[in-house]
């Protein structure tokens, strides 16, 4: 499901939607994402009392609904909800809501089981991620006391939310000492290279420590930075993958699982549940081929930006197209995203611009069937030089200059955005961002940032992906190869290459995953061999960086750790690691 | 938006619906099940009847839409009971179909409008709510070739632009 953090109806909409649809297929019962009915995260709007006053009555609509299957809704409960109780914030601070009319009530990141009879039971999460890019602990009461068991069709279901799955012996463990024959886990996990192994190797220890089935439903769509993938899975109890939903995609996934039987739990009575003759399943136990990894990662950059788009009320896009690799990949991205109409490419050339470089911008246009227009910038360079004579001294030179051109052509592509209300793509990747080799209010002006977490060398590997998915359905090639097969070069200056101002990005890129996404110190990275002036100069790029970085537009994250809320690091900060 | 926009946007709701009503119209005889025959065409008569509603209202004959007849027909060209067919409209066509109305609903003006979109999205959402009642009690269909068969419906819809609905306008 692709819930919008606080589009209430259109989430009430969502799940009845595919509440209908399993019930034409006859499902017994409809698991849905955390949070599904807020969306997530909904951050410091669960610090508002008409936030969690507007989930309740969504909660009451789809109460509401007769004849359909018992739903697992993900919302927020307050202490008092059936008689639920919650502990106190695991590091002893009150996470008390805050007051507007009611008086203080807790909360807690629940999963409500409900028939067409009412609210039948409550689970609360136990576990709360404070780590990468998870704040829980600033919004949720963690739960207490014994677990959640309802009873579906003889079959005893214990109920877990997200992280209570990831420990070894520990919620689960516990559901299924209590009785739970299926353990089902609503989640919003968030895509980043290599996590849907790591969530199937997990589900498989689950199982074979519970010896259960376990059904994990997962979140997909973006929201700001982040992109949840789907890849909705179930195990058996030997934790072999007997379905898995889709990547990317909405969907409904329907699955017959055979768990043992058992009198445990809240029975779940409905008058959809009393009438057994519905039962059949059409589709049942579908296994998606998971996509190659390169394919995932592209995948989601185009719904990350689709959907901070479309979430938005953005139409559409412009940005900046160079004639380089970055901005050939992001148009790319962005017309896959949405479509080639409502994506517009400038080419801005300066005195310094190649022909070749014009070229590759228009031949990319071309192929992606978008409008260019093309506006040099040659008369606003020399107004701006003019205009600045008096203060410099002297015409601007060296990296002043060269930065002026950036921000003109900054300026014309907010100018447009103004005028149209398309959004500006930036194009900077994190290579880039990560050594500050970016110009500030200049080609890092704009509403949103597609690559800002894609090394260079994987935007090279992105290009050669799609290009390749092109010829394998008979389209031409979207990126010309001589986009691919020049240096990289930002044109400011004659003769401009990237590598005269930061490493080979071959040399480069490893060492900034080490540094920045392992999180090792220069003398980690001196004492495995790397050239410590090398090592010692990028360190100081990242972290003399951070000022410029904190003003970057938000952007797709599909690493382990993103810039932003994965990493936090100070921008008034004299430590350095050598 | 304008009342031209809502005129529009309704036209275009309207050419979906009535592709939905002619192709279920002209494959409910052809089904080899004798109950989805019956099933099929009362649904058919539904979606009539909302598309007579939604004429009236923009005074243009509906056109068709091709990739709906195309999926739809399919269906029945894959498997002649017609329970891919049904299984097509629960989970493939009719919950696009959804999310098109949901998203004009958003952004009509005409209370007209307004009411006939809702009537289509309860239309819509009892047709398939009513493929439970048709299809129950029937074993499930495990066999891969059907469900690999039934993702091809699917795909035909995404490859054709319309991955998570219709749309709203053409």
């Amino acid at each position: 499901m692709n819930a919008v953090v606080g589009g209430f109806a259109q989430n009430v909409e969502t799940l009845t939607r595919f509440r209908t649809q399993a019930a034409s297929l006859g499902a017994d019962l409809v698991l849905t994402p955390e949070l599904s009915l807020l969306g997530y995260p909904a951050e410091d709007l669960l610090l508002r009392e008409g936030f969690i006053l507007a989930s309740e009555v969504a909660l009451a609509q789809i109460a509401l609904a007769q004849d359909l299957p018992p739903i697992l809704v993900g919302t927020v409960v307050s202490e008092g909800l059936n008689g639920l109780n919650l502990a106190p914030s695991s590091d002893g601070r009150d996470v008390t809501r805050a007051i507007e009319t009611h008086g203080p009530a807790h909360i807690a990141d629940a999963l409500v089981a409900l028939s067409d009879e009412g609210v039948v039971a409550v689970a609360t999460k136990r576990l709360l991620p404070n780590y990468d890019v998870f704040d829980e602990l600033r919004y949720f009461h963690p739960g207490v006391g014994q677990h959640t068991i309802i009873n579906v069709e003889g079959v005893a279901i214990g109920l877990l939310i997200c992280e209570d799955v990831w420990t070894a012996n520990g919620p689960a463990l516990e559901l299924a000492n209590e009785g739970a024959t299926l353990i089902v886990v609503a989640n919003a996990s968030p895509f980043a290279r290599g996590r849907r192994e790591d969530r199937e190797a997990m589900l498989r220890e689950r199982a074979l420590e519970t010896n259960c089935p376990i059904a994990y439903v997962n979140l997909v769509g973006g929201q700001d930075e982040l992109v949840f993938d789907g890849q909705s899975v179930v195990v058996n109890e030997s934790g072999d993958v007997i379905a898995r939903a889709s990547a990317f995609n909405e969907e409904l996934l329907v699955v017959e699982i055979d768990a043992k039987a058992s009198s445990a739990g809240i029975v779940v009575d409905s008058t959809y549940s009393r009438d057994s003759s519905r039962r059949q399943a059409p589709l049942a136990n579908l296994v998606i081929e998971p996509p190659s990894e390169i394919e995932e990662i592209y995948e989601a950059l185009v719904m990350g930006t689709r959907d901070y788009l479309r979430k938005n009320g953005f139409r559409s896009a412009i940005l900046g197209l160079s004639g380089g690799v970055d901005s050939s990949l992001v148009a790319t991205i962005a017309v896959d995203a949405v479509g080639a109409r409502a994506v517009r490419g400038f080419a801005m050339p300066s005195r310094y611009s190649s022909d070749h470089s014009i070229a590759d911008a228009q031949e990319l246009a071309r192929r992606l069937d978008i409008e260019i227009t093309t506006l040099p910038i040659e008369l606003a360079h020399q107004a701006f030089g003019t205009m600045l004579l008096h203060a410099l001294d002297g015409e601007p030179e060296g990296l002043t200059d060269e930065n002026l051109q950036s921000r003109i052509r900054g300026v014309i592509l907010m100018a447009v955005s103004n005028a149209t209300g398309a959004i500006v793509l930036t194009t900077g990747n994190k290579s880039e961002m990560a050594t500050g080799y970016s110009t500030l209010y200049g080609d890092s002006a704009g509403g949103f940032a597609v690559i800002k977490d894609v090394p260079k060398t994987l935007v090279y590997e992105l290009c050669r992906y799609r290009n390749a998915v092109a010829l394998e359905l008979g389209d031409p090639e979207p990126i010309p190869s001589a986009v691919l097969t020049k240096p990289p070069s930002a044109e400011l200056r004659p003769g401009q290459r990237d590598d005269q101002s930061l490493p080979p990005y071959e040399e480069l890129d490893p060492l900034l995953q080490l540094y920045v996404e392992g999180d090792a110190t220069a003398e980690d990275m001196i004492a495995s061999g790397h050239d410590p002036d090398l090592v010692l100069r990028i360190a100081r790029l990242v972290d003399s960086s951070e000022y410029k970085r904190r003003q970057m537009p938000p952007g797709v994250r599909i690493s382990k750790k993103a810039f932003g809320r994965d990493r936090r690091m100070p921008i008034t900060n004299a430590f350095r690691s050598e | 938006m304008t009342s031209s926009a809502d005129l529009e946007i309704i036209e275009h709701l309207n050419e979906n619906l009535a592709s939905v009503y002619r192709a279920l119209g002209e494959l409910a005889p052809t089904l080899r099940d004798d109950a989805f025959v019956v099933g099929t065409h009362e649904m058919s008569r539904y979606f009539g009847d909302v598309v007579l509603q939604m004429r009236e209202f923009t005074n243009a004959e509906p056109q068709p839409v091709n990739v709906i007849m195309t999926a739809l027909r399919q269906c029945v060209e894959r498997d002649a009971t017609g329970a891919m067919l049904l299984y097509a409209m629960s989970m493939v066509v009719g919950p696009r179909l959804l999310v098109s109305l949901r998203d004009a609903n958003e952004v009509l003006v005409l209370e007209r409008a307004r009411a006939l979109c809702a009537l289509a999205q309860d239309v819509t959402l009892r047709q398939v709510l009513a493929v439970a009642t048709l299809v129950q009690g029937r074993a499930p269909i495990e066999e891969q070739a059907w469900q690999d068969d039934a993702r091809e419906i699917v795909r035909l819809l995404e490859e054709s632009g319309n991955v998570e609905s219709f749309g709203i306008s053409r």
